[in-house]
């Protein structure tokens, strides 16, 4: 089957013939239907993100169950799933807590490069492939552990259904668990790529104004405004992202920020915005060794909170049909997040147009 | 839009309020405090520098020079030059703006604070200056 190989970092995706092993016990094949094009996929590209290498990259994805392990009750072959990249194990501290969102165990999976278990299951030619996050969609097919399957109403398309993976869940969480955003509450968000769109709708649902979107392409202002942005601040004119939001939130700041870039500078504007006893919520992924600045003083005298938000808090088997039921009824947009789609072998041009930032989301569909 | 599309545009405002204002009182506490203070700004980038040390050629109060580098310096303020305008305009809370990271301060703060207070005939300058160059 083919696969896009990452061999090492600063290289284009290889389009190769890979072998895949039959799943384990506790494992499930997926033939991909469609793969989101996701900046975390970039980073590692880019050396950003260290993981091992040579792997197939590829987090956001959905499919058709072909296969399952013996041990496997949660799915069958035939069922249409939604891959989760925090495939939480259940009974470590964090899950436990009520936030597998934190699992050590999925967080050992990623630094690994394996599956539960220490499980390989991708080779080449030259020996095997790493997985990452317990994904590897961009690939004709996948295994992945059970804990990493989501079924899904077979009457969603599939090409749609795949963002919910990653972009579409980690941005409606970001409002609904991280900040949790009510009635009338005053949102900006950094960034309007596939993840702060989300961030977005997901605001105007939970009834936020205004909801001021921010981005260094002007071109997002009319995708943005589509998805509920009261106000857009294009940020190519200015560096200043505060001022605008003081002045548009009754010289206060907002009450909830986002972040979904992952730049220093906006991470300390997002802390910024905010009013006093506000929230300020990075979402955007930086690479590990960027360090930000804040005002000391101001932590205890604006009491402001900072917080993050990894794959929007959420728990994904309930958030992923929850997340589903709501396009289904018209109430989340995910026809219009998908503004370009590729085959696997263009899969280079897709990263080329996400760092141009022309694109709301790019889907890979096999 | 940027408010200042140039370094220049921002230096030439900024010259014609220190010609105006270097006998002032606040230039006169500026030297009693025997002080020199930075303003940094990026977009356009270059240094404000205003110094109350030095004597000057003139005998006023102050003299303010303009860099691409952080000369020596007992406090400087860093910001976007829009946010330096909004501080030449008088629009700045300014413990706000230190809260917000809008302006990142670093030295003899709290000796420079103490002249806030002494700003306000300077806003009114720069206002005066930017109307008359129709600026605003
Ligand atoms: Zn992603
Ligand atoms: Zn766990």
């Amino acid at each position: 089957m083919q696969a896009a190989v990452l061999v090492d970092a600063n290289e284009a995706l290889q389009i190769v013939d890979v072998n895949l092993d039959k799943p384990g016990p506790k494992e499930v094949l997926v033939k991909m239907a469609a793969a989101g094009v996701c900046h975390s996929d970039w980073h590692v590209m880019q050396g950003d993100l260290p993981v091992p290498l040579p792997a197939i990259l590829g987090h956001e994805g959905a499919g058709i169950v072909q296969e399952v392990g013996a041990e496997v009750v949660g799915v069958k072959p035939g069922d249409h799933v939604v891959l989760s990249w925090i495939p939480s194990c259940g009974h470590c501290f964090y899950c436990l807590k009520g936030r597998p969102d934190m699992c050590d165990e999925a967080f050992n999976i990623q630094l690994s490069g394996s599956l539960p278990g220490h499980a390989m299951r991708l080779h080449w030619a030259q020996g095997p492939l790493y997985h990452y996050l317990g994904t590897s969609c961009f690939a004709e097919n996948t295994v992945v552990p059970d804990t990493g399957v989501i079924p899904i109403d077979a009457a969603i398309p599939l090409n749609k259904a795949a963002l919910v993976g990653c972009a579409v869940t980690t941005g409606f969480g970001a409002v609904v668990h991280s900040a949790q955003v009510g009635p009338g509450d005053s949102v900006s968000v950094i960034g309007c790529g596939g993840v702060g769109l989300n961030v977005i709708q997901a605001a105007k649902l939970a009834g936020a104004d205004p909801i001021i979107a921010m981005d260094a392409n002007g071109k997002k202002r009319g995708l943005a405004e589509k998805f509920g942005a009261t106000d857009f601040v294009d940020a190519a004119e200015t560096d200043d992202l505060i001022t605008p939001v003081i002045d548009l939130t009754k010289g206060r700041g907002a009450d909830f920020a986002f972040e979904v870039i992952g730049r220093k500078e906006t991470i300390e504007a997002a802390y910024g915005m905010v009013r006093k006893a506000g929230m300020a919520v990075i979402v955007g992924v930086a690479p590990p060794h960027m360090d930000v600045s804040f005002n000391a003083f101001s932590f205890p005298s604006q009491s402001k909170i900072l917080t993050g938000s990894w794959y929007g808090q959420s728990i994904p088997r309930l958030d992923i049909p929850r997340i589903l039921g709501l396009y289904q009824r018209g109430k989340l947009n995910l026809d219009d997040l998908v503004t370009q789609s590729y085959s696997l072998e263009h899969i280079n041009d897709a990263f080329h147009e996400l760092t141009e930032g022309t694109v709301g989301r790019g889907i890979i569909e096999f | 839009m940027a408010t200042y599309q140039s370094a220049e545009e921002f230096i030439e405002v900024l010259s014609e309020v220190a010609d105006q204002v270097k006998n002032s009182p606040a230039a006169k506490s500026l030297q009693e405090a025997s002080l020199v203070v930075a303003f940094v700004y990026r977009h356009p980038d270059f240094v404000v520098l205003m110094d109350g040390r030095s004597p000057t050629h003139d005998g006023s109060y102050m003299s303010m020079t303009f860099h691409q580098d952080l000369p020596e310096a007992d406090v400087s303020f860093e910001s976007s030059a829009d946010v330096g305008h909004q501080f030449w305009s008088g629009h700045m809370d300014i413990p706000n703006a230190l809260a917000r990271g809008q302006v990142k301060a670093k030295g003899a703060i709290t000796k420079a604070l103490k002249l806030i207070p002494l700003l306000p005939p300077l806003y009114d300058v720069y206002n005066q200056v930017r109307q008359k160059r129709g600026l605003n």
